[in-house]
């Protein structure tokens, strides 16, 4: 960081510079072979990512993959393992507060001060970032509103639904303009209306330019809300890509989903594998990877086949984390 | 909604807004208990004062021991009193709410630590702070004992400084304790318990340490509320000479007292420090 290049700044000035010019195009996040390690436990694993401005990056696995591992070393809270890391174009192990004032950060576990009113959550921690009393009322004002919350703002947290303390931790987030907004599961644990409320205002974050790096175990979420994202499973990277392009890539157009019974799926497999580019077998049903579902559902009906039930469906994320470890996302 | 923007980013301080900001955010939590505690606060030295300072004093005054004493007995215990209680308040403080509301449940400290504050500034600001409610407590029971007429002297003024060194040179070194523990299993029951209750009884909070048997003044020694208790009844008592030579206090003892508060709780801030970084940056 040179001292004629303000913190933040580097994308709103003309480049003037070959080197400005490079620095513009410089990712807001980059890891190499980034690590972390818990006493003899690894549990993140060489890593590589970057995350280039105004996009939505996620990290999509399931429990104890690493996720807020890794996004704790973003948040320059937690120091890396080993490997390299740069936010912002700077070293968190360095200039670890000066990071932290440029993010806005929404941790999986809420931590509120439920004593506190709304409003004052947000005052406190707008003061945290050394900004001054009168310039937080207006902004407190605003994000309330962003947060739908403007009615609740003299109430005290603790009794707030799920979903409103979760709106309340990301309006609180972008209480400093944020040019990184972290999000580690900012959905888990919430009921479906709940979500796509919350979702309803990520987009918006995202539209206003807002760089949203974001972990989720829901494959709807990651499908919704990232540009890019990359599949996370026992601390190691296993695939990388925009949603359309892992489904492309790693699974077919189509699944066939059948339903023989528990104990008759393993045995059906045999009869219908060469009807699909792949099967898998699930503990209830059976997973045929085709292009045209309806095609195979016929098909197996010809055999002579009953499924219990079947459905034909789009491809997902879910059936690109199956095929590259072999299990599900959500147990 | 239109998408109104009030811009705060240029107003954002690379380095946070300091422990001036984590206090701000204290007394926000201060003002929400104030009357409670205010009054709970002064519940407890008026009822103190009456039973010991007056009741158990009219009968030490009308024996021998006010004379022993050379002043009246409420005078002199209301020094270790005050450093007694400042004492109790800031192990309080230091125990529960550091680790239920700071690390486990409300986890604040995790909230405060994504923003630019530094570990060190949290556990800064949460020891300035005990420090605080150590301090108005003893300012309050100074209060009450002027009242009661327990102040001879404008000394007894520094009893309020001196009380909060005290507290905080037991204070620090328990927040580095509360600090650490992942799980609490009566470990702070058995600070009240077996560290301040009988600190109270056995730092000459009642009595000179005179009085006890030599392995009682040696465990005295150990006590920080002895030093604190000492030097309290130093400046509310020494400028009057007594005969009895109570709150006569050389140079040297001074500076031993004052050195023995100031290297725990120097040890204790450093410490606490230290126990903050390690666990917010898991
Ligand atoms: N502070 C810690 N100490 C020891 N192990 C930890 C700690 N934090 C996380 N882990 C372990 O590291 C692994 C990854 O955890 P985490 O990053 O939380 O995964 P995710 O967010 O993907 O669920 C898990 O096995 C978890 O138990
Ligand atoms: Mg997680």
């Amino acid at each position: 960081m040179t001292s004629s290049d303000p913190p933040g700044r580097s994308s709103d000035l003309a480049p003037r510079s070959a080197d400005r010019l490079r620095r513009t195009a410089d990712p807001l996040i980059e890891a190499v072979g980034l690590s972390k390690r818990f006493g003899g436990f690894q549990a993140v694993r060489a890593v590589d990512f970057s995350v280039a401005r105004g996009e939505s990056f996620g990290f999509l696995g399931p429990n104890g993959a690493g996720k807020s591992s890794t996004m704790r070393m973003v948040g320059a809270v937690s120091p890396a393992s080993g490997g390299r890391l740069r936010v912002l174009g700077l070293d968190p192990a360095v200039e670890g507060p000066t990071i932290r004032s440029r993010l806005g950060v929404v941790p999986q576990q809420d931590n509120l001060d439920l004593e506190l009113t709304v409003w004052e959550n947000l005052y406190i921690y707008g003061r945290y970032f050394g900004i001054p009393k009168r310039a937080l009322r207006p902004k407190i004002e605003e994000l309330l509103d962003f947060a739908q919350l403007a009615d609740r703002a003299r109430d005290k947290v603790e009794p707030l639904s799920g979903g409103m303390k979760r709106r309340l931790t990301i309006a609180r987030s972008l209480i400093n303009d944020p040019e990184i907004l972290l999000l580690d599961e900012p959905t888990t644990g919430l009921d479906p209306q709940a979500r796509h409320v919350l979702w309803d205002r990520l987009y918006r974050l995202k539209h206003q330019g807002v760089t949203l790096v974001l972990t989720t175990h829901y494959m709807d979420e990651a499908e919704q809300l990232c540009d890019r994202l990359v599949v996370m499973d026992h601390g190691e990277i296993v695939a990388e890509g925009s949603p359309a392009q892992l489904i492309t890539e790693h699974v077919s157009r189509e699944v066939a989903e059948l339903r023989f019974g528990i104990d008759e799926n393993e045995a059906r497999a045999a009869q219908v594998a060469d009807l699909a580019e792949r099967v898998e077998v699930l503990a209830d049903r059976l997973l045929l990877y085709v292009a045209d579902g309806e095609a195979v559902l016929r098909a197996v009906h010809e055999r002579g086949l009953q499924p219990v039930s079947s459905l034909v469906r789009r491809a997902s994320l879910e059936d690109v984390f199956l095929r590259l470890t072999g299990r599900s996302l959500v147990d | 909604m239109a998408g109104r923007h009030t811009p705060t980013r240029h107003l954002v301080r690379a380095h946070g807004g300091g422990v001036a900001s984590l206090f701000g955010y204290s007394l926000i939590t201060a003002r929400r208990y104030f009357k409670v505690s205010a009054m709970a606060q002064l519940g407890a030295p008026v009822l103190y004062l009456l039973s010991l300072g007056i009741g158990l004093g009219s009968i030490v005054n009308a024996r021998s021991g006010g004379q022993s004493l050379g002043t009246s007995y409420l005078s002199f215990l209301a020094p270790a009193l005050i450093a007694a209680t400042a004492l109790q308040v800031a192990v309080g403080e230091s125990t529960y709410p550091i680790l239920f509301g700071g690390f486990k449940f409300q986890r604040i400290y995790f909230a405060m630590s994504a923003t630019p504050l530094t570990a060190q500034q949290i556990a800064g600001g949460v020891l300035a702070w005990i420090a605080t409610r150590a301090a108005f407590s003893a300012t309050l029971y100074l209060a009450v004992v002027a009242c009661f007429g327990g102040v001879r002297s404008v000394g007894a003024l520094l009893c309020v400084p001196i009380a909060t060194l005290g507290a905080m040179a037991l204070a620090a070194p328990i927040a580095v304790y509360s600090a650490t523990v992942e799980t609490e299993r009566g470990g702070f029951a058995a600070i009240f318990r077996f560290l301040v209750m009988p600190m109270f009884l056995f730092s000459g909070t009642f009595y000179p340490v005179s009085s006890l048997p030599g392995w009682g003044q040696a465990l005295a020694w150990l006590s920080p509320l002895w030093h604190a208790t000492e030097l309290a009844r130093w400046a509310s008592l020494g400028s009057l000479q007594l005969r009895s030579g109570i709150g006569q206090v050389g140079t040297a003892a001074l500076l031993g007292h004052l050195a023995f508060l100031t290297a725990l709780t120097v040890a204790g801030v450093l410490l606490t420090g230290w126990r903050f970084r390690v666990r917010l940056s898991k």
